[in-house]
Parts: C-alpha cells; sequence; structure tokens
C-alpha cells in the first residue's frame, strides 16, 4: 500500500494550465470542485438527476470557455456565478413549466393567447416524440415515474429491480432524451418536465 | 389580462425575507402547494429575484465537505463532458466550414422563442456582471469556510507602551521615537530610520495567526520577515557593540553585513550570530527544536552550554537538547511561507502539514483517528481553507470536518 499522496494546487497556476488546454489540469478541477457544486445544486434543486444535469452543464461550459479562466480574479465567485446562472434558469424554466401546465388545463378556454398555447403544445409534443424512440424498458419505467408518478422505490418494487437501477434507467432516459433534444437552451424546460420529481 | 395584478407584482416586490422562508421550506422539502406556486411566482414576476442570489451564495459558502455523493458516477460525468466538449467543437468547426446543421426539428416560432431567451439571458448576464457578490461575512453559518488572511493584523508596540494595528493605520509616518521615524510605506512594510540618541529604545512587532505575514526594514538597512504566530522585537536604531533582537515563531532575516557591530538574533535560547548573511529561525513552540536555515554568507548558532557551530548555505541547525546540523535541507521548503506556499516534502506527516494551516488560517486542529498517509505537495496560501482541505481529500486517505474554528482531521478509506 502506497502511504505517499501527492498534492500540489496553485488556484492561479491551474486555471492558467487549464486555459492552456491541459487536460490534466481540468481534471484535477473537476475533483476539487464537483462535489461542492453538486451539493449545492441537489439542495437547490431536490432532485439528483437534475442536480447531476446541471453540473455536468457547468463543468462542460467552464472547459468550452477555457481560455477565460486567465482573466479571472476571484476563482470562488466566478464558480459561484456559473453554478448560480444555471441553477436560477432552471427556476425559471420551471416556473414557466408550470404556466405551462397551467395553459394546457385551461385550454379549452379562451383566455389565454394562442402563442402560449402552441408553445405549450409543441412542448407537448417534442417530449412524446422523444420518449417514444426510448429503449423499452427505459420507457416503461419513465412512463411509471412521470405519467402514475411513482416513486423510484414503488417502481422498483412492481418491476422487482432495485432502486439503484430504477435510477439509473431514469438517468439514461433522460440523457437519451436530451440528446435528442439538444440543439436549443430553450428545450431545457422540457428536460425540467422529464427529470423533476 | 388582469392589469391590476401586474401592477401588484411590479410594485410590490416580494420581501428577501420571505424569499429565504420559501426557499427555506422548498429546498428542505416541506413546503406546501400555495408556497411552491408562490416562489415560482416570485421566480417568475422578476428578471432577478430579490434574495435568491444572496440564498444561494450563503449555501455556497457554508457548504461542507463531509456528505457521501459516492452515489454519483463521477468519471462517467467526467467522461460525458469531454464527449460533448469535443462534439461540440466539431459542430462549430463543421459550421465554420459551411456545413451548418439543418434544425428541422424546430419551427420557427421555437428559434424565436429560443432567440428571446438567449437574449434575456444574456441580459441577466450583463446585469450579474455589475452585481458584486454582497458581504455575507458577518453570517454565522458562514464561518466554516475560512478565506485566506487578507489583512494585515500586526501590531506595532512602541517604546513607550503604546500598540500600533497597522492595517487601521494609513500610510506615511507612524511615529517618531527621539529622532527615529517610524514610516508605513505603501507596500504595507514598515521601515525605521535615524540616529539613536542616549539609551537603546524597543519595539515589538507582533503578528497574530490569521494575519498576513508581514516585513520590516530596519535602522540599519536589514529586513526581516515576520511569519504568522511570531513576535519580533528590535532596537529602533542600534548602538554598541551588538544588534542584538529577540524572536518567537518564526522569522527570515536579510543582514546589512556589519563586522564592526554584529547581527544577534535570540529565539527560545538559541543564539544565532549573523555573519553577513540571509537566514531563517523557525522557533514556534509547538514544533519541537528551533530550526536555523541558511540560505546564504554564514552563521554562528549557540545555545547555554552546548557547543557553538557554524553553518554554510543549504545547511540547517536544529536545536532542542543538544545542537545537531543537517546538510542540504530543502530550501524551498523552508522559505514555503515567503513565497505564499504550504509546501511539504516527503517525510512530513499530516500533523505538521495541519500545524501550519491551523496557523495560517487560526484554526484549531483536532484528531480523530490516526491519519497514516503521508503527503507532499504545495499549496498557494491565497486559496480559502475549504480549499486546501478539499486538495488534501483529493489526494486521498484523509477527510475533514469543519465546525465554527475547529477542524477535526479523520482518516478515510482507500
Amino acid at each position: 500500500m502506497n502511504l505517499l499522496k501527492s498534492f500540489f494546487y496553485d488556484e492561479k497556476e491551474l486555471l492558467t494550465r487549464i486555459a492552456a488546454g491541459e487536460e490534466s489540469a481540468y481534471r484535477t478541477f473537476f475533483d476539487l470542485y464537483k462535489e461542492r457544486f453538486y451539493a449545492v445544486v441537489l439542495k437547490m434543486t431536490r432532485s439528483d438527476l437534475v442536480a447531476e444535469e446541471i453540473v455536468q452543464e457547468v463543468f462542460l461550459n467552464i472547459w468550452m470557455k477555457r481560455e477565460k479562466l486567465v482573466l479571472i480574479e476571484n476563482p470562488s465567485s466566478y464558480f459561484f456565478t456559473a453554478v448560480y446562472r444555471r441553477v436560477y434558469s432552471y427556476y425559471r424554466n420551471v416556473a414557466r413549466e408550470e404556466k405551462i401546465k397551467d395553459v394546457l388545463s385551461k385550454s379549452n378556454m379562451c383566455e389565454n393567447s394562442t402563442e402560449e398555447l402552441i408553445f405549450a403544445r409543441e412542448s407537448q409534443l417534442l417530449i412524446t416524440t422523444a420518449i417514444q424512440k426510448l429503449p423499452s424498458q427505459q420507457q416503461v419505467i419513465f412512463k411509471l415515474s412521470k405519467q402514475e408518478g411513482l416513486s423510484r422505490e414503488e417502481i422498483a418494487e412492481q418491476l422487482e429491480l432495485s432502486p439503484n437501477t430504477v435510477r439509473n434507467h431514469l438517468s439514461c432516459a433522460v440523457k437519451t432524451i436530451r440528446a435528442l433534444l439538444r440543439n436549443c437552451d430553450f428545450l431545457f424546460v422540457l428536460i425540467i418536465w422529464l427529470i423533476k420529481k | 389580462m388582469d392589469y391590476l395584478s401586474v401592477f401588484k407584482n411590479a410594485f410590490i416586490p416580494i420581501m428577501k425575507d420571505r424569499i429565504y422562508y420559501l426557499l427555506d421550506v422548498y429546498t428542505a422539502g416541506q413546503a406546501t402547494d400555495e408556497e411552491i406556486s408562490e416562489l415560482f411566482q416570485a421566480v417568475r414576476d422578476a428578471d432577478e429575484q430579490n434574495g435568491f442570489k444572496e440564498y444561494m451564495l450563503e449555501l455556497w459558502e457554508r457548504q461542507k465537505h463531509s456528505e457521501d455523493f459516492s452515489y454519483v458516477n463521477w468519471p462517467e460525468m467526467y467522461s460525458e463532458i469531454m464527449q460533448n466538449a469535443k462534439n461540440q467543437s466539431q459542430n462549430k468547426d463543421a459550421e465554420y466550414a459551411g456545413f451548418g446543421k439543418i434544425r428541422s426539428l424546430f419551427s420557427t416560432r421555437t428559434a424565436a422563442a429560443c432567440i428571446v431567451i438567449i437574449a434575456l439571458s444574456a441580459i441577466t448576464f450583463l446585469l450579474n456582471k455589475h452585481s458584486q457578490a454582497p458581504a455575507l461575512v458577518d453570517h454565522p453559518l458562514l464561518k466554516i469556510d475560512i478565506p485566506s488572511p487578507v489583512v494585515n493584523r500586526a501590531v506595532l508596540t512602541l517604546a513607550d507602551g503604546r500598540k500600533i494595528q497597522l492595517d487601521s493605520t494609513v500610510n506615511g509616518t507612524l511615529a517618531v521615537q527621539g529622532s527615529v521615524q517610524v514610516v508605513k510605506q505603501s507596500s504595507g512594510q514598515i521601515s525605521y530610520a535615524g540616529n539613536a540618541e542616549g539609551d537603546v529604545s524597543y519595539n515589538t512587532l507582533s503578528v497574530p495567526k490569521g494575519s498576513k505575514p508581514m516585513s520590516v526594514i530596519l535602522a540599519d538597512g536589514s529586513k526581516v520577515w515576520i511569519n504568522v504566530g511570531s513576535t519580533l522585537t528590535f532596537p529602533t536604531a542600534f548602538v554598541g557593540h551588538e544588534r542584538m533582537l529577540q524572536m518567537t515563531g518564526e522569522a527570515y532575516f536579510e543582514v546589512r553585513h556589519n563586522a564592526e557591530m554584529p547581527f544577534v538574533v535570540i529565539a527560545n535560547e538559541v543564539n544565532v550570530r549573523d555573519l553577513g548573511t540571509h537566514f531563517n529561525v523557525n522557533s514556534y513552540p509547538d514544533e519541537g527544536a528551533t530550526k536555523v536555515t541558511l540560505l546564504e554568507g554564514s552563521v554562528k548558532v549557540s545555545k547555554g552550554a552546548l557547543n557553538s557551530r557554524v553553518i554554510s548555505p543549504g545547511e540547517q541547525a536544529r536545536v532542542g537538547a543538544d545542537l545537531t546540523v543537517f546538510k542540504d535541507v530543502e530550501i524551498d521548503e523552508v522559505m514555503a511561507w515567503r513565497e505564499g506556499k504550504f509546501r511539504f516534502g516527503k517525510d512530513v506527516d499530516i500533523e505538521n502539514i495541519m500545524t501550519e494551516i491551523g496557523r495560517w488560517y487560526n484554526v484549531r486542529i483536532v484528531y480523530k483517528g490516526t491519519v497514516k498517509q503521508h503527503f507532499w505537495g504545495a499549496v498557494s496560501r491565497e486559496v480559502s481553507l475549504w480549499q486546501v482541505l478539499k486538495v488534501l481529500e483529493t489526494a486521498g486517505g484523509v477527510k475533514f470536518n469543519v465546525e465554527g474554528n475547529t477542524v477535526t482531521v479523520m482518516p478515510a478509506g482507500p
């Protein structure tokens, strides 16, 4: 057993190395920050799957814009802002989604603007199409979770799977749908509907 | 459209306290349906919800690192990030090359909605850029992460007993003692100039734990850097046959040589007599022996009845019950504090590391279980306590918990 562990960390140096495209430096950064990001997002969103999505997005974004890292004066506040913006936009999207639900439930009345109605119907159509493309077991679990509103434990019991397997299937389903609906930020609103508890 | 409700929302913004309350119950999973819809109504109605960012910043600052997130498949997440990054850059390249993808999935209306949302987030981003993160230092929970020391808390005690807090003074002349002037320079360093009249008078510079280190230029032009948790007592001007100074803790000296008037540092009964030189003295009581490390020139080290030794550059004298000289010490390690780093070599155990961390962030260190792991490496002293601990945790074999001003050190599984 190796009892000697090494650590090297100079934040500025690390960020400079990431900015220069050094992937091992980025990996170190990922390991240093992942739990901090995740803990905050998990607390705010109350969903492990949403939290994973958001954390992944934040890290992807940091890597894609790595050249900027050399300009940061206060790294902690920079990374906080990155996480904050994603979480806030999640809340905005949930808020919008609540509204869509509202619109859908009242869609036979003509108070709501046509625009909102079309937006809501398009959203639903896109989701339905995407769900149909899932592998069958994922589809079943997904429908039980979202349409029947069952908890993971209940699904696990019903299908005689472990709750962890259910979690993994849900996570895969979300990723698949996400990949299908990748190209626009705006579709995040749909993703939320998919993964929200 | 109900115009009254628009006015209501525009002119009576939801109170910050209320947002805090709603977020508290929501994140705890205890919100009622009414509270949930109130929260999201508030989020929907404002461009930037008052209190939301502050609430999250508190979570961010007080975040503990003892939660177990091992159920997340981190390696998979990492490889997905890298895969997505690759895809994104390829897409970008393809678009540059004129092969942009046709997004047939989306109607023009959707595309228009996209543009609006992107514009909105751009505006939010611009607003964010101008709003500074609010100071929340007085929140009791925030003390869990401790930033690197940013101010000098050093105190200068003059010959007449007056004490001067160096961080709160302006630059310029701090005091005139006899014909000696004490000046605080813009760099924060203080310097002494003038000639002695009559008796020697002494000043003491104390740098507490949790302060930044401090440097001083003595009346003879010698320069001393004083580490945290240390004091230096020195004459305001030098007279007689010797330049005699007394210290506790750790300090580094660059001495202006004067064969007529040797420079003598006394630390914990150890005498360091300079023969023109740069040297570091570490005499923290919690580190056992007093260590004198020579960078340039030569010094004579002695203590009471022990045989004195003259050491050469690269050598270190360790003086406890006896006096031993070590050759080829790692100067980088000894002098890391001057470079703004924590640096530890391969024979260092966790206690040594934690002692220095405790001193720098002014925290108490307690141990729960035995950490067998040894560590070596370097970390900047400019980062927060949490970041340093995280680096060590990431290296492996050790875990930390921070409560108030106490850091608990525990062994971690492999």
